[in-house]
């Protein structure tokens, strides 16, 4: 068997746990990353290509920390969701995004 | 979303805050890529576009498309080779939100200290031992 991953120390079993949504910071970077490879379990190097790792998560937080959100358990402080967002100009009347690669310069 | 969080609605509230930055900036609108992530399912069947159509018709659902467009997104565009993805067979869909509260009279603001939106949920407690 499995152990729990989540370790509840304060809290009686049957209570729910508290997640926040907040803007993401530099101490969680290694947290996100962790994330990411366990939501997309990359297999190949092709697909590692598409993982944001740390440094990634730093430099958004230095381009447009407004735009970087995460969602953390309060109980075990991991990240368990997040979201990043850029700046671009973009055309309504044009074709929207090339592939993502190509759109967010490698993330 | 990891995986043992899903379906208790904090991607939603994640949504919902960048929605809250657009509107604070007063930028138009946000575009993203939505990974049709159900489409390998039925992909011997129809087309990447047919399938679109059925998800944004209400007839379909996909993991990731029809969640996006209940926040009001909507479909702009196919993206071939978007991410290798065996689920997607590498096709997204460009999608668009517009920031309802956006004044083009409005110049964009340019330097705010990071928004501090926090939202507090209470989702249902995780299976004891899973």
């Amino acid at each position: 068997m499995i152990a729990h991953k989540y370790q509840y120390k304060h809290r009686p079993e049957d209570e729910p746990s508290l997640v926040v949504v907040k803007p993401s910071s530099a101490k969680y970077v290694e947290k996100m990353e962790k994330l990411q490879m366990l939501v997309y379990k990359p297999k190949t190097e092709e697909e590692m290509d598409g993982i944001l790792t740390a440094d990634h998560f730093r430099n958004h937080l230095r381009v447009f920390p407004e735009g970087q959100f995460i969602a953390v358990d309060t109980d075990t402080d991991e990240v368990v969701g997040l979201t990043v967002s850029m700046r671009v100009d973009f055309n309504p009347a044009e074709q929207l995004l090339e592939s993502w690669k190509a759109t967010t310069g490698d993330g | 979303m990891h995986p043992d969080y899903r379906g208790r609605g904090v991607g939603s509230k994640l949504m919902d805050a960048r929605f809250e930055v657009l509107r604070n900036l007063n930028l138009r609108g946000m575009i993203a890529g939505s990974m049709i992530m159900d489409y390998h399912k039925v992909a011997h069947l129809m087309t990447a576009e047919q399938y679109v159509h059925e998800v944004a018709a209400g007839q379909r659902f996909d993991t990731n498309l029809t969640k996006q467009l209940h926040k009001g997104f909507r479909v702009v565009n196919l993206i071939p080779d978007y991410v290798q993805d065996s689920r997607t067979l590498n096709w997204a869909v460009a999608i668009l939100w517009e920031n309802p509260d956006y004044r083009p009279e409005k110049s964009a603001v340019k330097n705010v200290v990071p928004v501090q939106f926090n939202v507090k949920l209470r989702p249902y407690p995780l299976a004891a031992g899973s």
